[in-house]
């Protein structure tokens, strides 16, 4: 197993006017499960690819198991890459498209034979060997496709997507299985999504791109909680965070129409965003900082409802399960420690 | 609504007719025996059917000699051409799709032009390389000609393919040209065949190159040697002969138009699609 | 070989080895179909002539080998037409396998001498060789000082006349016309018949109405004479010999064999024929009743018959010259020419064997042959003369066929030939005005490709509409539509000239029979007729590329913008212009771009259809720059027009995509 390391990547398409990656940098914990979430055209994809060596970068250097990988070609690279279209060979049979990759590294025969049986057991395809890509269900050959990388053993996997193609029951218990099959192998592995539920679920490791840079990588949990960017305390999360303009002078933040006033331990003068997730908002004034609103928009949820609150010129989201009717004056409070402050212009942290 | 039914069928036949009856009359000419072929009034079914005109063709004139040197010229450049266009089309599909088109507009720009401008230029370069009267010449020139063709359609054959089938093979291990010819290739069989079929049907059918580049009798392609059937002796034009030729060089287009009928309109309208 | 744009690569890394194989693979199959066509260690000769009849030249040639088993002989069947076989012996000349002995018509042999194709025979064939034939055809194998063409047989133009039918033989032209008002009765009998089709024939008709009124085309300094009244007078009579009913319409049609068969069969009194003839004839129930005497002339000048006849040279590239000329002394010795002449009618060049009591006892008329012979005149000794007979016969043919009158004629052949020959002194642009050729090609080109392309386009958007449309047997309906597109042009035009045929062609069944005409039409041979022959036949080849093209076009036509449209109530011809018309026209415009370019482009159908026949009224541009490369040898003017041409279509081009290109798409 390997780590994995990328250090000042750029990478540009056409002609350099869009740039996909700007100088990032990224180690990867060996042996980590590690889901990198964006949403799409934010790069992440593209790192995959250069991972795998189907893209040069056209500056920085990528090290795989601490060696620089940039002039390995991709074969030699020792990772394997499932694609969010499975790209099984239509022609071959199942048996084929599992073993293609070994017997062009020529082993021997028997060795082949034995290793497709054993990956085909554990992904329960034995079954399967003779038919062709095409008489396969969407499950079947998404198996079929990470057997393909399975048998060879790689150092690392990169999945690009694999559960976006697949509809939603499907989905959920393959999520599980995969989760379990590479805690087994105890693998490195590199998972590419857009849907964040996925990426929480399954990751030990969690990077977050957005625009072709990371703004935060490490525990999920801990990036759960801890958002080091606006972006990522956006994009993070079962519902929208509610977002309020303001101000901060020595401590205290006051929002753009005046509605909003808490103190902060922050020292710090300029325009900021206050964000707040809205299972942190609770109803009446159990918390320390309590705002007068008016009900603008109740939807249910089922065993909650999501209510829309105004409060100045600002609109709150929070849960009730028992809801105040439209229009109704409401109370609300929430902790001024679950409070996240973004610097306005660079989005980070404060 | 049932006049109109039967007027339309009546237009579909005419049209069908119009396109056939050439090949038709062509055909009932060559199995007449020689005093019907001259007889008036014409007669619109052979009233006995002779294979004499077609066996003449062979044995009083080198017509089988003809059809050996199309065969040898069109199947070499048939397979030159597909093997060229087939690996251009391969490094076309690498690129991104409005680069490739523009290089592939460019191609098929310098084919729109009429072999009788390139005829004079193409002799006098076959002159200096001394390939007249050799098969090379038309060989070559044939590739050169229906290269931009083939190219056309692999692209947009090979388009169809997604992307991600060459990485995968990539990270299988796979060097690029045996991508090309163990996964591109195998999956555009059909394509590869319409392609094949209609640029050899090309070359087969070819006229004025093979007229000024094989000047010797004995290499003559088909079309030549029919046009110059004409006259060849003294007491009349052979009519019967020329036309049991016309229906013999004919006859196998037809047979493999009608086989691969689907693949063919296919191929052409949803390459056009793309161009 | 470093794009930003990569789509693979990783493969680009290691693409090039495909390429490398590529050009590699290229290389290697440069070599692989080398057939070595004439690498026989054996001495090899190779002749063309026309088709053996008689098997005449086959007892020469085995009689030859008898003598000389170390060499062989190949007598290769051309084309009955010499002209075919000119070009073959041309473009094998410029393919650099020249066919060894040049069977030559004493018209060519200036031509090739001045190419420097053929090797002087000087050396071998001394003057106290010569004198044993006759003067005429010693004359007309010298081109400057060198001797090239050793006479095998010679020819005259004479006139046949049916002695059991009138008196007297006509002399002169007033006695001919006087001939025939009394004893001719068309379309029973005619008066004459004579070679009137456009090619090589007709000139030295013509030439025999010409030197009979006093006129020549060239004088010694080669000074063109045609503008002159002899010539005027020349071509008004042949006119008149035609438009007075004396000869059948369809002379404009006939070469010799037609003419002798026409004559054969009774049908007319006289015929203007070379001296085979009397072979044929005297097998014929016309035995005995046929006499020969020189052609008609105008009163008070001299007859002349046209020197024809055939000999043979060698090409420079010869292998072999010792062996060829072995060949050529055999050929032309007393004992070939009287197999020649007793299998094939060949008249001697060996004046000794106008004597011979064998001959004489087969051919009695020899005696006045030789007269006429002695009279016999060349044709204009001219490296040129191959355009400058090309020429006459358009001309000349005009007449006949009633496109020109005598005096345009006389006036445009004299101003072509000079145009011609002052040409080749210009620059090739100062010669675009000089040449007549190239405006009447162009004329040609543009009334054809005006004439096709519209229909074309008419009846391709019919059928793809049509065909578009889902009807049971739709996959039939294609493939017939596949099938005109599929044929080859040169091979489907012979077709096409088989049903036109007059009379034994279906088109002219047809018409007669469902009575839009009185009496079988000659397609071919007027000039409207021909052009819409080749109208006709290239509208059928290529209706299915625009349908093609354009059923590509419909489907890329969303169903749901017609159905949006049929929600708004527009009928069938709204949708056209709405929605069809403009969705196509890119496709439109790609396939009339094609179609412009490659109608004016026209090549393989005519050539083969209508030879760009009669008098040149469908001879295209590409016709006439193919004649200037591979005719005339003169590839650089030949190059210089197709640049020219070139350029001219891709400007047509680009306005028509300025013309088409809609605003929708210029966004």
């Amino acid at each position: 197993m390997a780590e994995i390391e990328l250090k000042r990547i750029s990478k540009g398409f056409l002609g350099g006017t869009v740039a996909a990656l700007r100088e990032m940098d990224l180690k990867i914990p060996d042996g980590a499960f590690t889901a990198v979430l964006g949403p799409s055209g934010c790069g992440k994809t593209t790192l995959l690819r250069i991972i795998a060596g189907l893209e040069q970068p056209d500056a920085g250097e990528v090290l795989i198991g601490g060696r620089v990988a940039n002039h390995v070609p991709p074969p030699e690279r020792n990772v394997a890459m499932v694609f969010q279209n499975y790209a099984l060979y239509p022609h071959k049979r199942v048996f084929e498209n599992i073993a293609i990759g070994l017997r062009l590294r020529r082993y021997p025969k028997e060795e082949i034979r034995a290793k497709v049986n054993e990956v085909s057991r554990i992904l329960r395809i034995e079954d399967l060997m003779e038919r062709y890509p095409k008489q396969l269900s969407g499950g079947q050959q998404q198996r079929v496709a990470l057997a393909r990388a399975l048998v060879r053993k790689p150092e690392v996997f990169l999945l690009d997507e694999p559960l976006s193609n697949l509809d939603a029951q499907v989905r959920d218990s393959t999520r599980t299985e995969l989760r379990k099959l590479f805690r087994e192998l105890n693998a490195t592995v590199l998972y590419v999504t857009h849907d964040q539920t996925e990426a929480m679920m399954m990751s030990d490791f969690l990077v977050v791109m957005d625009a072709g840079a990371i703004r935060q990588a490490g525990d999920p949990i801990h990036i759960y909680k801890e958002p080091g960017h606006r972006f990522v305390a956006e994009f993070i999360g079962t519902h929208r965070i509610n977002t309020v303009a303001g101000r901060l002078e020595n401590g205290r933040f006051k929002s753009t129409d005046g509605a909003i006033v808490l103190d902060t331990m922050i020292r710090k003068t300029g325009d900021v965003l206050m964000e707040i997730r809205p299972e942190h908002i609770a109803h009446g004034s159990r918390e320390d900082i309590t705002l007068e609103g008016e009900t603008l928009l109740v939807e249910p949820m089922g065993p909650t409802n999501l209510v829309s609150v105004r409060v100045g010129e600002n609109e709150l989201k929070m849960f009730l399960s028992s809801p105040p009717r439209v229009g109704e004056p409401m109370r609300l409070s929430f902790s001024s420690r679950k409070a996240y402050f973004f610097e306005a212009q660079s989005g980070l942290r404060l | 609504m049932k006049v109109k039914k039967i007027l339309f069928y009546l237009l579909i036949g005419s049209i069908f007719l119009y396109c056939l009856f050439p090949f038709a009359w062509t055909l009932q000419t060559a199995l007449k025996p020689a005093e019907e072929v001259f007889r008036l009034p014409v007669s619109y079914f052979p009233e006995t059917v002779s294979l004499q005109n077609l066996g003449d063709v062979f044995t009083r004139r080198p017509f089988g000699r003809y059809v050996l040197n199309s065969l040898i010229a069109g199947g070499a450049a048939t397979v030159l051409t597909v093997w060229a266009a087939s690996i251009l089309a391969f490094r076309l599909r690498a690129m991104d799709l409005r680069r490739a088109m523009r290089i592939q507009r460019w191609f098929l720009a310098g084919a729109i032009l009429p072999p009788a401008l390139l005829v004079i230029p193409v002799f006098i370069v076959m002159k200096q390389l001394a390939l007249v009267n050799n098969y090379l010449s038309l060989i070559l020139s044939y590739t050169a000609l229906n290269l931009p063709f083939a190219l056309w359609m692999l692209h947009a054959a090979f388009r169809k393919l997604p992307r991600e089938l060459d990485e995968a093979a990539v990270l299988d291990g796979f060097s690029s040209s045996a991508i090309l010819y163990r996964i591109i290739l195998p999956l555009s069989r059909p394509s590869l065949a319409v392609t094949a079929v209609l640029v050899f049907i090309f070359c087969w059918n070819e006229f004025i190159l093979s007229l000024t580049l094989m000047p010797s009798q004995a290499m003559y392609t088909v079309p030549v040697g029919i046009a110059l059937l004409s006259g060849a002796s003294v007491y009349e034009i052979p009519w019967g002969e020329i036309n049991a030729a016309v229906a013999l060089t004919t006859i196998p287009i037809i047979l493999v138009i009608a086989a691969l009928q689907r693949w063919i309109i296919e191929g052409l309208t949803s390459g056009a699609v793309k161009g | 070989m470093r794009e930003p744009v990569a789509g693979i690569s990783g493969i680009r890394t290691r693409g090039d080895l495909s390429m490398k194989t590529l050009i590699l693979g290229s290389i290697i199959l440069l070599f692989i179909p080398f057939l070595p066509l004439s690498a026989n260690a054996q001495q090899f000769l190779r002749m063309v002539g026309p088709e053996d009849v008689g098997g005449a030249w086959g007892e020469v040639i085995s009689r030859f080998h008898a003598q000389h088993p170390d060499i062989k002989v190949d007598y290769i069947s051309g084309p009955w037409s010499t002209d075919e076989r000119q070009n073959m012996y041309i473009r094998s000349f410029l393919g650099g396998d020249a066919f060894e002995l040049v069977y030559m018509d004493v018209a060519w042999t200036a031509k090739f001498a001045a190419q420097g194709w053929l090797l002087p025979l000087d050396k071998w064939f001394p003057p106290e060789k010569r004198e044993a034939f006759l003067p005429a055809d010693i004359e007309a194998g010298f081109y400057g000082d060198h001797f090239y063409r050793v006479p095998v047989r010679t020819d005259v133009g004479v006139l046949y006349y049916r002695k059991d039918l009138m008196p007297y033989p006509p002399r002169t032209w007033e006695e001919f016309e006087a001939v025939c008002r009394q004893y001719a009765d068309p379309p029973g009998r005619y008066c004459i018949v004579f070679q009137g089709m456009q090619y090589e024939g007709l000139v030295c008709n013509y030439l025999e109405y010409l030197w009979g009124a006093g006129g020549s085309p060239l004088d010694r300094d080669q000074n063109v004479l045609l503008d002159k009244a002899e010539n005027v007078s020349a071509l008004s009579f042949m006119k008149k010999v035609i438009d007075a009913g004396w000869a059948p319409r369809s002379v404009i049609t006939f070469q010799e064999q037609q003419t002798l068969e026409f004559f054969e069969q009774g049908k007319a009194l006289m015929m203007r024929n070379w001296p085979y003839a009397w072979t044929v004839l005297s097998r014929s129930p016309l035995e005995r009743k046929v006499g020969i005497v020189p052609f008609i002339h105008q009163t008070g000048k001299e007859p002349a018959g046209t020197l024809g006849g055939w000999g043979l040279g060698m090409a420079r590239t010869a292998k072999s010259p010792e062996a060829a000329w072995r060949f050529i002394e055999f050929a032309s010795s007393s004992e070939a020419q009287k197999i020649l002449h007793f299998r094939r009618g060949a008249v001697p060049t060996r004046r000794s064997l106008f004597q011979d009591e064998e001959i004489l006892k087969e051919s009695p008329h020899y005696r006045d042959l030789y007269e006429v012979l002695l009279k016999a005149r060349p044709r204009p000794v001219h490296a040129e003369y191959p355009r400058i007979s090309s020429i006459l016969q358009k001309h000349v043919s005009a007449v006949l066929v009633g496109i020109e009158s005598p005096r345009d004629a006389a006036l445009r052949m004299d101003q072509s030939i000079e145009g011609v020959l002052k040409g080749k002194r210009r620059s090739w642009p100062g010669r675009l005005f000089l040449d007549y050729d190239l405006q009447k090609t162009l004329l040609n080109t543009l009334i054809f490709t005006a004439v096709s392309v519209p229909f074309e386009f008419l009846l391709g958007l019919v059928f793809a509409l049509l065909i578009n449309l889902p009807f049971r047997g739709r996959s039939l309906g294609r493939l017939a539509m596949l099938v005109p597109w599929a044929l080859p042009t040169a091979v489907m035009a012979m077709a096409w000239q088989w049903m036109f045929n007059n009379p034994f062609g279906v088109v002219n069944d047809l018409l007669v029979r469902i009575g839009l005409l009185r009496e079988p039409l000659d397609w071919l041979s007027t000039p409207e007729g021909a052009m819409f022959c080749a109208a006709f036949a290239d509208v059928w080849k290529t209706t299915p590329f625009v349908t093609i093209i354009l059923l590509a076009g419909l489907q890329t036509i969303p169903g749901a913008l017609r159905e949006s449209l049929t929600i708004d109530s527009a009928g069938k011809i709204a949708m056209f212009f709405h929605l069809y018309l403009p969705l196509l026209m890119p496709f439109i415009r790609v396939a009339f771009i094609f179609r412009i370019i490659h109608a004016a482009g026209i090549f393989d159908l005519m050539w083969v259809l209508t030879k760009g026949g009669p008098a040149d009224t469908t001879r295209t541009l590409s016709l006439y720059i193919y004649d200037l490369a591979f005719r005339y040898d003169e590839v650089g003017y030949g190059l210089f027009l197709t640049g020219l041409f070139m350029i001219c279509l891709i400007l047509v081009s680009l306005l028509i995509v300025r013309l088409t290109t809609l605003q929708y798409e210029r966004i």
